[in-house]
């Protein structure tokens, strides 16, 4: 492969992109100049110190490490979830953690031994980007999906109440709320597989043709990517929406979000 | 049904007391009004009779038991509530109907259009056909459609949230009417929450006062 390499001072060169944004914002007073510097040093910060992380393990392959990260990424996605979602009376954040590190472990390892058919299923340079994308991808859809059924929770409150009232229980209750939700969260997924090639080349499809990869290797894998995601953030919403869905009604069937 | 609550309380988050020690007895057959200014906690009440809210303080018996979490869906259908403001799902009129009778405690029992149809009629529902859209009735046609659906899951004790608040005194005492006839022909109890000063004709009946913070008090009726 013949990847043209990227030297610090080319990195530097980027930031004059970020000075036009902040002009932008300058002139018409958008007040977005600290953000944009804020999420600059970030954006350096996060990914040079990810990087460093990668060939670390990259190098050293470790099963346990691979795994270390993978929790530590489904963290990061519950935690961020949780920050988007948060409800005072209904706990959201271990229920998504423990739902997005089984679902979304068991497509990883499905993807990289019997998909890709990697010689370990958890060879870094493969299962690290892919449960990564897997993550992201899920990540919205969870928050998507959670955000519409608290939301229809609240606005459907007498109709949920109605349905209790007659003698249903909270899953029979909230039916309808429950598919709305799970269709708000796969949607996307959904909708990215009638326009991927058209409207714009995926990021990973995009990153391997820059890295020398002959197209239709890029193209095949980004195949498999698609799908993926759409298997993740269906196994993955579903799952968490189930199991969230339980903890906004008390042990009687009782709606405890306000 | 029996029902008795003792010294109950209820609250919500840090705020004052909206009910404290309420000691009441619902015997089979009851007829029992609930009066009060609004907020005092009418509604609240009638939640905890239903078991869609849980009391802070004290207990509440049904036929002298405490209620099992896990058996709450069947009691609800025996202690059934209608609600203040009457809602109609999507769909028709026998879609709403109906709707008591698609959940699991409800077994196969449906009604069929007859008996719908008879329902309806003695509530003055002649000219709703049961194909109606029910969003399209009007507020007081809404509300004995809901009572009438409730009424369809066969309860023990029914409990009325300002039934005929949005009817004009014809059409409400009608409804006051059936629910009394209901009464006394299934001997079914009632618990109405009413601002008015209405008075049963038809059933003996009990008349409580409730003030915000502070017991139910019986008043002569």
């Amino acid at each position: 492969m013949n990847v043209q390499p990227i030297e610090a001072i080319q990195l530097v060169y980027c930031l004059g992109f970020v000075l036009v944004a902040g002009a932008g914002s300058f002139v018409y007073r958008l007040q977005l100049e600290k953000s944009l510097a804020v999420g600059t040093v970030r954006t350096f910060a996060q990914l040079l110190l990810v990087g460093y992380v990668l060939s670390y393990i990259f190098e050293i392959r470790q099963v346990w490490l691979v795994l270390l990260l993978f929790t530590w990424m489904v963290f990061w996605a519950a935690h961020t979830i949780w920050l988007r979602v948060r409800q005072k009376e209904v706990p959201v954040f271990v229920r998504t953690f423990f739902s997005m590190l089984v679902s979304h472990l068991i497509v990883s390892i499905v993807v990289t031994a019997v998909i890709v058919q990697v010689d370990s299923w958890w060879e870094p340079q493969y299962f690290i980007p892919l449960s990564g994308m897997i993550m992201g991808n899920s990540m919205n859809a969870i928050s998507l999906a959670l955000e519409r059924m608290f939301s229809d929770l609240r606005k459907q409150r007498p109709q949920v109440e109605l349905a209790l009232c007659l003698g249903g229980t909270c899953q029979e209750a909230t039916a309808d709320v429950l598919r709305a939700a799970m269709n708000a969260g796969m949607t996307p997924s959904i909708n990215a597989l009638m326009t991927v090639g058209l409207v714009a080349l995926p990021g990973m499809m995009t990153g391997q043709l820059l890295a020398g990869s002959d197209p239709q290797t890029a193209v095949k894998y980004q195949i498999i990517v698609m799908l993926m995601l759409v298997a993740s953030t269906a196994v993955g919403t579903i799952i968490v929406v189930l199991w969230v869905r339980r903890s906004c009604f008390t042990r009687a069937h009782q709606l405890i979000l306000k | 049904m029996k029902i008795e609550l003792k010294n109950v309380s209820l609250r919500f988050d840090d705020k004052p007391d909206l009910l404290r020690d309420v000691n009441l007895t619902i015997e089979k057959g009851d007829f029992l009004l609930i009066r009060g200014p609004s907020g005092c906690g009418k509604t609240s009440l009638l939640r905890l009779l239903n078991r869609l809210a849980d009391p802070v303080g004290g207990e509440i018996l049904f036929d002298g038991q405490l209620s099992e979490d896990d058996e709450v869906t069947s009691l609800r259908r025996r202690i059934a509530y209608v609600q203040q403001t009457p809602v109609m799902l999507e769909g028709n009129v026998r879609e709403n109907l109906l709707f008591g009778s698609l959940f699991r405690s409800a077994g196969d029992v449906r009604p069929d259009d007859a008996k719908l149809r008879n329902r309806m009629n003695s509530l003055l529902l002649d000219d709703v056909g049961l194909d109606d859209v029910a969003s399209n009735l009007s507020v007081g046609q809404q509300q004995r459609v809901a009572l009438i659906r409730t009424m369809l899951t066969g309860p023990d004790v029914l409990l009325c949230d300002e039934p005929t608040s949005a009817l004009d005194p014809d059409s409400a005492r009608l409804v006051e009417e059936s629910i009394e006839d209901m009464c006394a022909d299934d001997s079914v109890s009632v618990v109405m929450v009413t601002h008015g000063t209405y008075q049963p004709e038809k059933a003996e009946y009990r008349v409580f006062e409730i003030q915000q913070g502070e017991g139910l008090m019986e008043v002569a009726s």
